[in-house]
């Protein structure tokens, strides 16, 4: 099985999601927050594992950057507070917040790894090279719409400017890593950061090498004096190497291997509550016959989501068709039972549709895991009603040019969209957004009312007004049923016995410092 | 000889020039952007665009073609997209890694292949010799990845006698190395030295039946001194070549057991740059390959003349 | 995936007799690894044309009941992760593996065999030509090859196919080529050039037939080849499209559950194993039976 995350929409889970489950996240992982006593760092090396090579300027968001961006970089926000769905101050000590503006207040005493203080000019820095396009970077489509610019008030004062009222500004500055600016030109390849380690050396394709940061701001971290990872670019030899004990830490196990590993008692499966992702698939609107909506809910009604979440995605998280738990504050009930499995509705609509012998048609997959069985079970439910899916698998990056190129009819996807508002979910997922939308809607009848309710829902903070927009939202996607939604998407993290306080935060990025090896 | 050997070479130049064009086409040809695996999936067009010109994608194919072309006969290979270091820094790390697998496999296929491909030619009615080709047969018949998965779940998982991939160099940790390389080598020798078995029995049978090793029996000659003494020198010839073609192979075509093993060698490099698109590793490789293939080739030819001066090279 | 050697056979010059089939059929079944080799393969296919009449299930039916339930009476050899019989899924993999295997051979000869004529009949610069492209093929590594063609072609049996041929074109041509260079000096070629035939009758009707027996052995290597470049492209994701139950791809995914259900993997792969011991010893079976030494 190959890795799972590549076939994850961007920001992936970077975004939280405010939802009542806290106590099962506690509950489902080793919680390091709140350590009885403060212990001595201990020492040792703890070794991770990345499926292939890393590349390290953390404005690129890459999967293959998770792993170093917790340990060599810090951000002002991150995931790690008391509240794991909501960004807490890292670099960040105190802030204020207004419509339009953020003023941070920056923690003192934090140095780079080259020895200079981190100071506000860092973060102005940072921001200028957020917005600067000739990069190439993603972090260019978050802060140039919404950033009007920042400026240092004095050595610990930062304060940003928007270009309009923006409720999500703690959330994009969880992915902006601060780099110095020294060091922006070779970041690629000679990584600086504030990170609790230090970058020694990286050989691609073998390993990277990271050494304790004596410096680092928080007192008593971190705890291990070296963190490898190692690449290894074979799902199963990743694990073989976890159960062979030479090495700690996992993080893109295909659900098949979940299973098997929670009962392996060399290993503690770290698994994630759900909601922040689930895996749909993406109907393109502009191919026949999916340019009626009848069509589209024809296919709707013929998915067992039961059965896929099962043999597919081995029951790691419930089937759904919507995007939101129940328990989420967002969730529309009526909006997210719509549909069940009957494939004699779905050939009525067929039939009403002018299709009463079916069609032809194909789905797109990657490496995402369990997607080769989804569309299997898909395909032969879809065969009793006359539709024939083939399905055409394609490696990463021909998938994502011929997704980008919209030459497909159906496409399996995770998607992942935590944040805390579900107006950047929509935003920063290509098929539900309004611009350069993927599935391609905006010649759709309904897509008017649709962007309008996208901007109004991006354009107040009014709680009760943003609810009933969503939930207007919630019922045109069902409806118009351009995503086929299966099933919520944990992506567990398994790490050795020895392994002691590692909490992995909902947004997948692994921080080591206040972990600690057993015996 | 000499004269043999620039023949050769001049016939290396347009096969290297061939091969540079069809890879530099054949790569672009393939669907798949490097700027758009770096930018992700959520990249809008303006954001690919810009990744393209700091990758200078966005240049005519010729003046591409060209100006590496330039730059490699300066013994520049360009730089990376995915990892933006310098491809020729990127190549010689990895290449450690896979001489140390092609010397392993080599030996593997030496110690293990040499002896019993003599001990199968020597005494072909033995049970040894023939359980050696039952399992030769097998091991020619067994895919490299299924092999090398059945020893890692084995011998790294369940028995734990070796740890189950990573890379030391000998010179470093020779002892860790070295039990680092026992699985990767046998999976990647067993078909290796069942060609050696295969190649030493058939050609030393050979020479056994031939006039001179008769005339020798006649002699009154001891049998063990036939051997090692007559037969053995001549017939190692073919098993020279067999073993200098397969060097050619290991230090490219080790793909898929590094990709079990975790093996940062070439195979693994060029694989992950087809992959990603990053065309100037993919280009810089395969010129690599098919320079390797040549001079091994070459060296197997001379290999073979000064070994049995009767064999004179032309060109 | 070592390639078969080329020289082995192709440098050695063939006594012509009367009735090669017979001589050859007749010198392969004497020989034990002979029979053994034709047995196997006979079998394989005869499982092949008949797996829709002889498999116990239908081998794309999915049961949500009885994922990865372990060899029983019912499924003889287990069930795979969507509860499909993998028996039956066995059976039905012979037929891709041995298309692929066919069907790359036969393209692979297709293309090799013209010009491996061309360039051992015509010579001087159409030779050199010939033999230079073939050089270039053969100096990639072919598993490389093989991916990049799949990548630029797209994954599914007849890509793959037009890989292996490709990855086997330099083999045969080489070797037809050489084959043509030593019979082109023969007295018959000569005496039937004498007579006035023309330069394509001597080829077709002359060359040609002499340099059959020796492709043949080739080409009972290339199958093998492909087969197992079908599960080494199929294990690196680039092989048949599902739900089509090719070996390479139960392999593929029957590897993440080898520690839980190993008839996954088990099956399959015994089946590719056994399909290359047999293809092989036929190969060396021909192989013995045209070497001269024997008469």
């Amino acid at each position: 099985m190959r890795q799972a995350f590549e076939t994850v929409e961007l920001p992936l889970s970077r975004r939280r999601f405010l939802r009542a489950g806290l106590a099962s996240l506690a509950a489902g992982s080793v919680w390091p927050g709140l350590p009885t006593r403060v212990r001595a760092a201990q020492g040792g090396a703890l070794v991770a594992t990345a499926p292939g090579d890393l590349q390290f300027d953390p404005f690129f968001a890459q999967t293959r950057a998770w792993i170093v961006q917790g340990q060599i970089f810090s951000a002002l926000f991150d995931y790690q507070g008391k509240n794991p769905f909501a960004p807490s101050g890292q670099l960040a000590e105190s802030w204020t917040e207004t419509d339009k503006t953020l003023t941070v207040k920056l923690r003192k005493g934090v140095k780079f790894h080259n020895g200079r203080d981190f100071t506000s000019q860092d973060v102005v820095d940072n921001i200028t090279r957020a917005k600067d396009k000739s990069i190439g970077h993603y972090l260019f489509d978050y802060f140039d719409p919404t950033v009007e610019g920042a400026e240092a008030v004095d050595r610990e004062t930062v304060k940003i400017a928007y270009k309009q009222a923006y409720p999500l500004k703690l959330d994009d500055l969880t992915l902006l890593y601060i780099i110095p600016k020294e060091a922006m030109a070779d970041v690629a390849t000679k990584p600086v950061g504030t990170g609790p380690f230090k970058f020694v050396s990286y050989a691609p394709g073998d390993k990277l090498e990271l050494q304790r940061f004596e410096q680092y701001w928080e007192k008593g971290k971190p705890r291990l004096d070296r963190v490898t990872v190692k690449i290894i670019a074979d799902d199963q030899a990743r694990i073989a190497n976890l159960l062979g004990g030479s090495a700690d830490f996992v993080d893109t196990v295909a659900p098949s291997d979940v299973v098997r590993l929670k009962t392996d008692k060399r290993v503690q499966v770290i698994t994630p509550p759900p909601g922040g992702f689930w895996y749909t698939n993406v109907i393109n609107t502009s191919h026949k016959p999916f340019e009626n909506k009848l069509v589209r809910q024809a296919l709707n009604w013929s998915v067992d989501r039961p059965k896929i979440a099962k043999l597919a995605y081995f029951n790691l998280a419930p089937a759904t068709q919507s995007r939101y738990l129940p328990s989420a504050p967002w969730y529309n009930e009526a909006a997210s039972t719509m549909y069940k499995f009957d494939l004699a509705r779905a050939k009525a609509l067929l039939a009403q549709a002018g299709l009463p012998n079916g069609f032809e048609s194909s789905i797109m997959l990657g490496k995402l895991a369990g997607s080769k069985e989804m569309a299997q079970i898909w395909a032969q439910d879809l065969a009793q009603i006359g539709v024939k899916l083939s399905i055409i698998e394609k490696e990463e990056s021909a998938f994502w040019d011929t997704y980008g190129k919209g030459e497909w009819d159906i496409v399996a996807f995770g998607l992942g969209d935590g944040r805390l508002d579900p107006a950047s979910g929509i935003n920063n997922s290509s098929p539900l957004r309004i611009n350069n939308n993927r599935a391609k809607i905006e010649s759709q009848p309904f897509f008017e009312e649709y962007k309008k309710l996208v901007l109004e829902g991006i354009g107040t903070t009014d709680m009760k007004a943003r609810k009933r927009t969503y939930d207007r939202i919630q019922t045109i996607w069902a409806e118009e049923s351009w995503t086929v939604n299966l099933a919520f998407w944990v992506i567990p993290v398994v790490i050795s016995q020895r392994v002691k306080n590692y909490r992995h935060p909902v947004d997948q990025v692994p921080h080591f410092a206040g972990t600690e090896l057993g015996a | 000889m000499l004269s043999y050997v620039g023949a050769r070479l001049l016939q290396a130049v347009p096969v290297l020039f061939l091969s540079s064009v069809v890879v530099f086409l054949f790569i672009r040809l393939v669907p798949g952007d490097p700027a758009v695996t770096m930018a992700g999936p959520n990249a809008t067009p303006d954001q690919v665009a810009a990744l393209r010109r700091v990758y200078q994608l966005d240049r005519p194919l010729p003046v591409q073609y060209l100006t590496w072309l330039g730059r490699l006969v300066q013994g520049d290979l360009g730089v990376s997209y995915t990892t933006r270091r310098p491809v020729a820094a990127l190549v010689a790390q990895r290449l450690p890694a896979t001489l140390h697998l092609a010397v392993g496999t080599m030996l593997v296929m030496l110690v293990v292949g040499g002896p019993l491909g003599v001990v199968c030619a020597v005494r072909p009615r033995w049970a040894v010799s023939r359980a050696i080709a039952i399992l030769n047969a097998v091991a020619l018949a067994t895919p490299t990845f299924w092999l090398g998965i059945l020893l890692l779940l084995l011998f790294a998982v369940s028995l734990r006698w070796v740890p189950p991939s990573g890379f030391v160099s000998i010179t470093e940790q020779p002892l860790e190395s070295m039990r680092l390389l026992v699985l990767p080598c046998l999976t990647l020798g067993a078909s290796g030295t069942a060609i050696v078995i295969r190649f030493m029995r058939a050609s030393m049978s050979e020479v056994m039946h031939s006039d001179f090793i008769r005339t020798a029996h006649a002699k009154g000659l001891r049998e063990s001194a036939i051997v090692t003494r007559h037969v053995l020198r001549v017939a190692a010839l073919p098993v020279v070549t067999v073993l200098a073609v397969q060097f050619g192979y290991l230090l490219g075509g080790a793909v898929i057991t590094e990709a079990v093993f975790g093996w940062p060698g070439v195979g693994r490099l060029t694989l992950d740059a087809i992959g990603n698109r990053d065309y100037l590793i993919v280009q810089a490789m395969m010129l690599f390959f098919v320079a390797v293939f040549i001079a091994v080739n070459v060296i197997a030819d001379l290999c073979y003349a000064i070994l049995d001066p009767r064999i004179r090279l032309a060109g | 995936m070592a390639r078969p050697e080329p020289e082995a056979v192709g440098a050695r010059r063939i006594a012509v007799f009367r009735h090669p089939a017979a001589r050859i059929t007749h010198a392969v079944l004497r020989d034990p690894g002979g029979r053994f080799g034709l047995v196997l393969v006979v079998t394989l296919i005869g499982l092949a044309l008949s797996a829709a009449r002889i498999a116990p299930f239908d081998p794309f039916t999915i049961s949500a009941d009885e994922p990865l339930s372990a060899p029983s009476r019912d499924h003889v050899f287990g069930t795979d992760e969507l509860g499909r019989d993998v028996l039956s899924r066995t059976l039905f993999g012979a037929r891709i593996s041995l298309s692929v295997a066919v069907g790359s051979a036969g393209a692979a000869l297709l293309m090799a065999v013209p010009l491996g004529l061309l360039a051992g009949y015509l010579g001087g610069p159409v030779d050199m030509v010939i033999s230079r492209l073939l050089d270039t093929i053969f100096a990639f590594p072919a598993v490389l090859l093989g991916i990049g063609v799949v990548a630029l072609l797209g994954t599914g049996v007849a890509n793959v196919v037009v890989a292996v041929a490709i990855i086997s074109v330099p083999t045969l041509g080489r070797l037809t080529r050489v084959s043509v260079l030593s019979q082109r000096n023969e007295e018959y070629v000569q005496a039937a050039r004498a007579l006035g035939a023309s330069g394509t009758r001597v080829v077709t009707r002359h060359i040609l037939q002499n340099v059959v027996p020796q492709l043949l052995v080739q080409t009972a290597l290339v199958m093998a080849d492909a087969v197992l470049l079908e599960a080494g492209f199929s294990f690196l994701g680039l092989g048949s499209r599902p739900p089509t139950p090719s070996w390479g791809t139960m392999l593929d995914s029957g590897r993440n559950f080898l520690s839980q259900a190993p008839w996954l993997g088990i099956f399959p792969g015994l089946a590719v194993t056994s399909t290359i011991l047999g293809l092989n010893a036929l190969g060396d079976a021909l192989r013995a039976a045209l070497s001269p030494r024997r008469e």
